[in-house]
């Protein structure tokens, strides 16, 4: 009976993904990350058939039946790239390290893109610069994962005025060394995402550090501005949802289908520890006004 | 209740919870301080020992050494004793201080300090060091971040400090607990006093009311109840006194009248006084009347007697002898009750006392019963003597006394008894100590018998049973009450038992010291055979019960066959054949006794008669008149022996007798008695006559009257004693009075005189005394 019953289901999901233009988004069901991107997505799509599929239940025949493939998170992308498939694919919410370890694995793709979770470095450069306009010397601390951007931010150190002391660290006295050659210049140290460098262990003992020794540190999401760093460029789910649908609704407005480049988020949002600003003697201005001056900054690029 | 039960329950009532109270509270709150230090101690450890694990996170991971020391610093005070830090090597990256004490390593927690270790005064907490996990993503969604261990750190605490904390804690405790107590106590002392002090002025003020004091007033000095138990006891000391003043004028006004009653009555003592020695005076004079009357009357009666005696002596006819007789019975009656009088008139006096003189109490029945044998023979009554062989054979006491009661109890016997017998029964017992023993003597009779509600009055003063005026009895009615005075005078007891028409039974009991108790030559019938023919059953027990006491074998028989029966059978060395009357029926037996061819020896008879029996000396060699006494029952070891019993002792050679009388008649008949003896007699009628003839004649003895001219018996005697003093000689002096007062004898005796003789005396006293003396 219960058979019966799931077969029925199965039959009328088929029946709604065969429809014409619709997109299938593959999550982690229980994650509220994938909900608030899902939602958010789905708003922006509203002429399109969005259908929510269960990482663990995407077939191949289901996933065909789309008109487009969005996965959400490092484990979807995984996923979806050991199936053959005859629909275009975005990978979002995936780290610009891991789909391009991804994308080194199985070759040139044209059928996938992604959307980076994380902030393209030239924005983060941009945003030392609008926050503190005086300081003109970044100390960035890049691990194996990250040190593929460094020529990207040597560019954005040219492109904002600032010279960028690059630091590769390879363990925790690295960490202790980038503090250290920060607070010896003009104390600002930049980290970019990377296990090596900035974890949930390392992460306490180089925020008291950087505080210690009076170094800004400027990092690259919400939780580690809370946690004790200046501040920070990101993206919400709901905005990376939103960047999401726009290359959705590019992707399906061509015939055949077709995904854009890979590409960093459009929409993103600046954290500022405002107390830790006063600790450190910093005037930083209001969060909006920084949004504003790194929007006005790239669209000046 | 005193003041110091009232002290001691107020403290002990006040005290003791408050006492409780405080141990209590001092325990708990003392217990819970302490612990609350513990507590405190070791919540500081734990804390102390988790701020300093973050606190030296960094220092840790970093090994930065300064930081550790800069952090640790800070805690390095106080209790903290010491603290050690370890990485996950466990090596020793911070020391300081130093403990001996191994901490174990409990399975703690990430995050959690406990006590590890513990020693004397040092206490261990232990907690790891942990690398504090921080979400640096927005997309982190593994779950709760979990902290990473890096080594982990020992704090050591001293416990010290708590220990001088406690230390403090209990001082300045006990220190409140004592002031607080101290605090109670003085607060209940002061209360106690407060409370004592006026009660014990109540007190006092009462105790000296008690004393009489009632002009004492408590102080009303209090409040509230204590003021009203002032005022109360004040009020009541004033009632009291009020109500004494009254009673004092009550015991005045009462003593007054008393003393006015005793003033009345001491009057009226002192007229009673006069009145008795008016009395006495006159009763005084009445004895010395009726003594001298005594003496001016037995004078001349002594005479009548003594010359009715001698005239009995003579040759008379019939009808002459007829009137002396009655001429003798009517004086003897005459002086009996004279004497009777006289003797109840000074046991009225009180003057009748007793004397104490060694004499034989078998002596003395027998003599009365001698001489009341005559009487009793007279009625033909017969008289049987039931004596106990154990009498004592001395005793001391008063022989006339004693004597005076026996003849008084037999003597109305006799004359209370128409026919029948009279028994004279003695029974003695020694008593416990063995210095004394009680004699009891019981005199029955077969008489008329007394009615009961006449027995309490037999003792009274001039009563007889028989009160009427036609009364068939002589006699002044004083025998038994002088009897029974003079028992109670010797300190014994006298009753009477009795059944009109069965006879009477009166008894007294004397108990007297033993001076002797056995007659020093015991003379006994020697196992003699005796047959004893006596047809009265209780004269025949207790003749028999005498022979055999002396020791003889006797044979009793009640009839004349049996004693032809009893010869017959077997020999006897005697033969009694006793009569019940004054009659001699016994001749006819005897004469066959006599013609009797006796094959062997012939035993000797013997014939028991009244005193005014007939008897024939040819058929009885031996003769013997009832009652019969031991001493009688004693001659049947004569051969024969038809005794003179009215002979008077005798003498080896006649004596030389003075007779000092100045009654001639008295002096007559006296020397008609000595005369008869055969003595030699001179007369003097004064005392100087007399003396002058002690002083120029050879006397055996001299009789001396008490009351004679000139000088009287006692001053010659004492002038003659004087004289004789010196001269080696003795001259027996025997006082003659007609007076037998103690005075009188003690006044003889005292004087020099050898012994006394009461007038009337007959022969036989005569002979029996100058046999003593001379």
């Amino acid at each position: 009976m219960l058979r019966k019953a799931i077969c029925l289901l199965w039959l009328l999901l088929l029946s709604q993904i065969a429809t014409a233009q619709n997109v299938v988004v593959v999550v982690d069901g229980d994650n509220p990350v994938h909900q608030q991107f899902t939602a958010s997505f789905r708003r922006q799509l509203a002429n399109w058939t969005v259908v929510g599929l269960e990482r663990k239940s995407a077939s191949l025949e289901l996933l065909n039946g789309a008109s487009l493939v969005v996965s959400l998170g490092r484990l979807a992308a995984w996923d979806l790239s050991s199936k053959v498939l005859d629909v275009p694919v975005i990978n979002s919410l995936i780290a610009e390290a891991d789909w391009q370890r991804l994308a080194a694995e199985e070759g040139e793709r044209r059928r996938r893109t992604a959307l980076y979770l994380n902030q393209p470095p030239s924005r983060l450069l941009a945003l030392v610069k609008t926050a503190m306009p005086g300081r003109h010397q970044v100390t960035v601390a890049l691990g194996p994962d990250s040190k593929r951007a460094e020529a990207a931010i040597e560019q954005g150190c040219r492109q904002y005025g600032l010279r960028c002391d690059v630091l590769l660290v390879e363990n925790e006295a690295g960490i202790e060394l980038a503090l250290r050659r920060a607070a010896a210049s003009d104390q600002i140290l930049l980290v970019l995402p990377d296990p090596q460098v900035v974890n949930t262990t390392t992460a306490r003992n180089l925020i008291l550090g950087a505080y210690r020794r009076g170094v800004a540190l400027v990092g690259y999401s919400k939780a580690l501005v809370k946690a004790g760093a200046l501040m920070a460029v990101h993206s919400t789910p709901e905005q990376l949802g939103e960047d999401a649908s726009v290359t959705a609704r590019e992707a399906l407005e061509k015939t055949p289908v077709t995904v854009p480049p890979s590409r960093y988020p459009e929409r993103y949002s600046v954290s500022v520890n405002y107390q830790l600003a006063r600790a450190l003697q910093l005037d930083i201005e209001p969060e909006a006004s920084l949004l504003h001056a790194i929007e006005k900054a790239e669209r000046n690029e | 209740m005193n003041s110091g039960g009232i002290r001691k329950n107020l403290l002990l009532l006040t005290l003791t919870p408050s006492l409780a109270l405080l141990v209590l509270l001092f325990g708990y709150f003392s217990y819970q301080q302490i612990n609350l230090l513990q507590s405190a101690l070791h919540e500081r450890g734990i804390t102390v020992a988790r701020y300093l694990a973050a606190a030296a996170e960094f220092g840790v991971v970093t090994g930065n050494m300064q930081q550790l020391r800069t952090v640790t610093q800070s805690v390095l005070e106080g209790d903290v004793h010491g603290l050690h830090i370890y990485d996950m090597d466990e090596r020793l990256l911070l020391a300081h201080g130093e403990v001996s004490v191994k901490p174990f390593s409990p399975h703690l927690g990430n995050d959690q300090a406990a006590l590890c270790g513990e020693k004397e005064h040092l206490l261990v907490f232990c907690t790891p060091i942990n690398v504090t996990p921080l979400p640096v993503s927005d997309y982190q969604t593994s779950g709760p971040l979990e902290p990473v261990r890096i080594g982990r750190l020992e704090v050591t605490l001293s416990t010290e400090r708590l220990l001088y904390k406690r230390d403090v804690l209990v001082g300045r405790s006990a220190g409140i607990a004592l002031f607080v107590l101290f605090l109670a106590l003085a607060l209940t002392r002061r209360i106690e006093h407060k409370i004592t002090r006026p009660l014990e002025a109540l007190i006092e003020t009462v105790e000296r009311v008690s004393h009489g004091d009632l002009n004492s007033q408590v102080p009303e000095d209090e409040s509230g109840e204590l003021q009203t138990l002032q005022r109360g006891v004040n009020a009541m000391i004033e009632a009291l006194s009020q109500h004494h003043d009254e009673m004092e004028d009550r015991v005045a006004s009462a003593t007054m009248r008393l003393r006015e009653a005793l003033e009345k009555l001491e009057q009226k003592n002192r007229d009673l006084d006069i009145q008795r020695q008016r009395a006495e005076s006159a009763s005084m004079a009445k004895s010395q009347f009726l003594a001298s009357m005594s003496h001016e009357i037995r004078t001349p009666l002594s005479g009548m007697v003594g010359m009715l005696g001698l005239l009995n002596r003579e040759t008379l006819s019939d009808s002459q002898q007829d009137y002396v007789h009655h001429l003798l019975e009517a004086a003897n009656a005459l002086r009996l009750l004279i004497d009777e009088i006289l003797d109840f008139s000074r046991i009225e006096a009180g003057k009748l006392s007793i004397v104490n003189q060694a004499f034989s109490p078998l002596g003395i029945v027998e003599d009365v019963s001698v001489m009341l044998a005559p009487s009793a023979h007279h009625k033909e009554l017969e008289l049987i003597l039931d004596i106990d062989p154990a009498i004592p054979y001395k005793v001391n006491g008063d022989p006339l006394r004693f004597r005076q009661v026996l003849i008084n109890l037999m003597g109305n016997a006799i004359k209370f008894t128409s026919e029948g017998n009279v028994l004279l029964r003695v029974r003695s017992q020694m008593l416990p100590d063995e210095a004394r023993a009680e004699l009891l003597f019981e005199v029955s009779d077969t008489g008329i018998g007394i009615a009961p509600e006449k027995l309490q009055l037999i003792f009274e003063s001039f009563t007889q049973v028989d009160g009427g005026t036609t009364r068939r009895f002589e006699g002044s009615g004083l025998g038994m009450t002088i009897s029974r005075e003079l028992v109670k005078l010797m300190g014994g007891d006298i009753g009477v038992e009795s059944e009109p028409g069965k006879g009477s039974r009166f008894w007294f009991s004397l108990s007297w010291p033993v001076l002797q108790l056995e007659q020093p030559i015991r003379h006994t019938l020697g196992g003699k055979r005796v047959l004893l023919y006596e047809s009265h059953s209780l004269s025949c027990e207790t003749i028999e019960s005498s022979l055999k006491s002396l020791g003889a074998m006797v044979k009793s028989v009640d009839d004349e066959l049996a004693v032809l029966t009893a010869i017959e059978r077997q020999p006897f060395d005697d033969i009694l054949l006793c009569e019940n009357s004054s009659a001699f029926t016994q001749q006819a037996l005897a004469e066959q006794l006599h013609r009797r061819d006796w094959s062997g020896q012939k035993p000797c008879l013997c014939h028991v008669t009244f005193i005014n029996g007939q008897s024939s000396s040819e058929l009885f060699p031996c003769h013997i008149s009832k009652p019969l006494l031991p001493s009688r029952l004693l001659r049947l070891t004569q051969s024969e022996s038809r005794a003179t019993e009215l002979q008077v002792s005798t003498f080896n050679r006649p004596l030389t007798i003075l007779v000092a009388e100045d009654n001639a008649i008295n002096a007559k008949v006296i020397t008609h008695l000595l005369h008869a003896a055969g003595h030699r007699v001179m007369h003097a009628d004064n005392g100087r006559a007399a003396l002058d003839v002690m002083r120029h004649e050879e006397l055996d003895g001299v009789l001396m009257d008490m009351r004679m001219p000139e000088m009287d018996g006692l001053t010659v005697t004492r002038l003659w004693r004087e004289e004789e003093q010196g001269s080696g000689r003795h001259l027996p002096i025997i006082a003659l009075t007609a007076n037998d007062s103690k005075d009188d004898r003690n006044a003889c005796l005292a004087v020099g005189m050898d012994d006394f003789l009461i007038k009337p005396m007959d022969g036989t006293q005569l002979g029996v005394v100058l046999g003593r003396y001379c």
